[in-house]
């Protein structure tokens, strides 16, 4: 429990003034505080936030002296940051601050010395996280980290670190050069304890701290003082309009004994490895995308929605497709969108006056092949719908908008295009035989369920899990192998299916033929949408995700390690490196996989909303998917992890209680930029505040 | 969404042509622990090894044609887990008469309900009241 403090600010200070709402005092030559504690501490920190904006012509130096004995001196920095001094061990200590030089400012008759935004004293034996002596900046909380940033040397106090038992440091930090570009130097006791090459961006470091590193002799004191040191700043290009000198952002730094979680955070950044992450992303020679149509007329402007970037067309829009970027191939792959839901709505695609096809556009996104004219040279298609999107389902947009068109793809592989034709006219026999009220079908599901792996890595499962009785319900099937081969045997089940949705009582990322089921649902243009724990991230997992066309549900329902205990168990730190490690593994593979972060609201993490807003943004995530916890008549689940009791019954939360989260989920999601998907409207065709379950 | 000469966007985009919840059409699951019409179904309407014919089964079937007149379906009414049906009940909890729907939250009613051998539920199911929810 951390101690209270009572700060005093006694002679020598200048009126409180403020600065965008924030409360400031200038010093003069000499200032006094006192600080005064209920009981003794063992040892107490002063950190002053200060620095003389600029306004001073040079850096004063500051000496701190308490109750008479001087405790430290330091440079006061230009912009507001850090410095610490100790007043040692006591409850009541009178602290002269003392300046060696001083200015006035133009017209401003007083004699300032510095500008002190904070003053707070420390018991060191109550921190329950690092404290940042000297070097720093002023902390920042706006991204998923609360982070300082520190110049070219900082200093910290980990009190963990002098506990016996302790092992390993874990260091966040984002880095705004390339890799290896900036290297941190970690130092305690005037010995180096580590180098860690920089890569950019946010990212775990656990470092092991070797014995020699710890106190040699028994009774010498631990230090819990560690010094930072990198190689080279950020450049000034990285922070325009910042004139700060910044090195990079450090987050929490923590101290901890789990060997498993050290493991675990440093097998995604040894180089080899994050290297074959980035090469994995699979390239087909075979075709060329030719991007969203850009120009030619009948096309609006280019806009992005959640399957990626697309353009409305007009009534009518031509498509030119140069010969150079054709080379022949023989097949145009399309994907259109269209907002009709009954099939009203058509496009003819004509060349040079003679109709190619006439498609009917079944409802959403879809891939349509068309078979290009023989021979090459260049080409010029139009594409025009028999009727426009009506304008009453675009209020306030006054456009003409016929359908959406997305990348399109040029290729000369005949099977893709038969399988692609024979989905696309699938989904639109399915759905007409829906219109029709059809309940015995000719067509297939256009959504195939599968349960590719019935193991999981969490165990205990996590607390609602349904996991005992899913498996008794699994009975003879519950070792039943389903994998590539399984699938391309459903026949047209699978063959009809665009999407291909796991929903198995396990890991799918444990599949030991994950790179085979991969491997298939791309040959087949299939998407397939897996939802996973996010604990199987390792870096050959995200290597064989890399660029596929996955839609990845990764269930957390926590932002803190606090709450992911009370929920599932101590691997927080572990999905955290995954998820970074994912991150960068999507911008080598074009966006792929898709990153759908899942919250499920419940009064267990209510307290972690806003910080998984961060975390979806930390993680450069395509959506924040909201969903229900699954409702059950009478659960009768309750079970006790991470010290909280969860009561599956009063985790249910009602309409009513949910209507304060959807209001806050829509201001963060402004805030934070993050796209809210939400499944608490599952099968409704209706409107709703954050958009639909995905479309593909 | 506005209108268009008189027409709903909804209307003209087709919307009312559909029929309560979509999935029995677009979607199948074909999981270990058996068919399942939908993710949120409750219990498997065939085993994993029918996938072949449960696809048109007369399960199926019956649920396909309950939701094509605009109802649930016993079985749909059995997933408490899906959301269009916690939408139904909690739509049923607000009008007069649905209050006397023992599968409402009510404390009192559901302990009732289990006293009664869950008879007062079984009945409800047949009274008339249960069609029509509102998209």
């Amino acid at each position: 429990m951390q101690t209270t403090f009572n700060i005093t600010y006694e002679d020598g200070w200048y009126p409180v003034e403020h600065e965008n709402g924030r409360p400031f005092r200038w010093s003069g030559p000499r200032a006094r505080v006192r600080v005064t504690a209920a009981a003794p501490c063992r040892s107490v920190w002063l950190r002053l936030t200060c620095g003389v904006w600029g306004a001073a012509p040079s850096l004063p130096s500051l000496t701190v002296a308490v109750n008479g004995r001087e405790a430290g001196s330091a440079r006061v920095s230009e912009q507001p940051g850090y410095l610490t001094f100790p007043l040692g061990e006591g409850c009541d200590f009178d602290v002269e601050l003392q300046l060696d030089r001083t200015f006035s400012a133009p017209g401003d008759v007083r004699v300032l010395g510095m500008m002190v935004k904070s003053l707070d004293a420390f018991d060191e034996d109550a921190l329950d996280s690092s404290l940042e002596l000297e070097g720093w900046y002023e902390r920042e909380t706006h991204e998923y980290f609360p982070f300082c940033w520190m110049g070219r040397e900082a200093s910290v106090l980990v009190p963990a670190l002098a506990r016996p038992g302790t092992r390993f440091l874990s260091l966040p930090i984002a880095a705004e050069t390339g890799s290896g570009e900036q290297v941190l130097g970690i130092w305690r006791d005037g010995r180096l304890l580590a180098e860690i090459p920089l890569r950019r961006g946010w990212h775990l470091y656990d470092v092991d701290v070797p014995d020699e590193a710890r106190p040699a002799a028994a009774g010498e004191p631990a230090s819990a003082r560690l010094v930072l040191r990198l190689n080279a700043l950020c450049p000034p290009e990285a922070h325009p309009g910042d004139p700060r000198a910044l090195g990079v952002r450090v987050g929490p730094i923590e101290a901890h004994h789990d060997p498993r979680r050290h493991a675990q955070v440093t097998s995604f950044y040894q180089a080899a490895q994050v290297e074959a992450v980035c090469a994995a992303a699979p390239q087909n020679g075979d075709e060329v995308c030719c991007g969203v149509p850009a120009v030619g007329d009948g096309w609006n402007g280019e806009e992005r929605d959640e399957r990626g970037v697309f353009r409305w067309t007009r009534r009518e829009a031509v498509l030119l497709l140069p010969d150079h970027v054709r080379r022949r191939r023989r097949f145009c792959s399309l994907p259109l969108f269209s907002a009709f839901r009954n099939l009203a709505q058509q496009v003819t695609l004509s060349a040079a006056g003679h109709e190619l096809v006439r498609l009917d556009l079944a409802k959403g996104w879809h891939t349509y092949s068309v078979a290009l004219p023989e021979p090459g040279g260049d080409l010029e298609i139009t594409l025009r719908v028999n009727v426009l999107t009506p304008a009453s389902s675009h209020p306030g947009d006054p456009r003409e908008l016929g359908i959406r068109v997305g990348a399109v793809t040029l290729h000369d592989d005949e099977r893709r295009h038969e399988r692609e034709v024979f989905l696309a006219s699938n989904a639109v026999q399915n759905q007409r035989e829906m219109q029709r009220g059809a309940t015995v079908l000719e067509s297939f599901p256009q959504t195939l369920g599968i349960d590719l792996y019935g193991r999981c890595n969490i165990k205990p499962s996590c607390v609602y899990c349904l996991w005992e009785p899913m498996k008794a319900l699994e009975g003879e099937a519950v070792d039943e192998t389903v994998d590539d081969r399984t699938l391309a045997g459903y026949g047209g089940l699978f063959q009809g299916a665009r999407l291909l949705v796991n929903c198995s009582f396990g890991e799918p990322l444990l599949h030991p033929r994950l790179d085979r089921v991969l491997d298939l649902a791309a040959s087949h243009g299939k998407v397939l949408e897996l939802s996973t724990n996010g604990q199987a991230f390792t870096p050959r997992t995200v290597g064989l995700l890399a660029g596929r066309r996955v839609h990845l549900y990764v269930s957390l329902d926590a932002a803190s390690r606090a709450t992911y205990a009370r929920l599932r168990n101590d691997r927080w730190d572990g999905v955290l490196a995954g998820l970074l490690c994912l991150r960068d593994a999507r911008r080598a593979g074009g966006g792929w996989p898709r990153l759908n972060m899942v919250f499920m609201p419940m009064p267990v993490n209510l307290d972690d909303l806003e910080a998984y807003f961060r975390l979806c943004r930390m993680v450069e995530a395509d959506a924040l998917v909201l969903r229900p916890l699954l409702h059950l008549e009478h659960p009768g689940i309750v079970r006790e992890r991470g010290g909280y009791r969860f009561d599956y019954e009063r985790e249910l939360m009602t309409p009513t209680a949910l209507e304060p989260v959807f209001a806050a989920c829509e201001r963060y999601a402004a805030r934070y930029e993050v796209n809210v998907v939400s499944q608490f409207d599952f099968g409704l065709a209706e409107a709703s505040r954050f958009r639909p379950a995905a479309t593909l | 969404m506005g209108k268009e000469e008189g027409v709903s966007a909804t209307d003209l985009l087709g919307y009312p042509n559909e029929p309560l919840c979509r999935e029995p059409w677009e979607s199948y699951y074909i999981l270990r622990r058996g068919i399942l019409p939908c993710c949120y179904g409750s219990t498997p309407i065939a085993p994993m090894a029918e996938w072949k014919t449960a696809w048109n089964s007369p399960a199926l079937q019956e649920i396909r044609r309950y939701l094509v007149r605009g109802e649930l379906s016993p079985y749909c009414l059995s997933s408490l887990g899906c959301p269009v049906v916690q939408r139904f009940l909690e739509q049923r909890r607000r009008s007069p008469l649905g209050a006397l729907d023992p599968r409402a939250r009510s404390p009192l009613l559901r302990g009732m309900n289990r006293l009664l051998g869950g008879v007062p539920a079984r009945l409800y199911r047949l009274l008339p009241l249960r069609k029509g929810l509102s998209r």
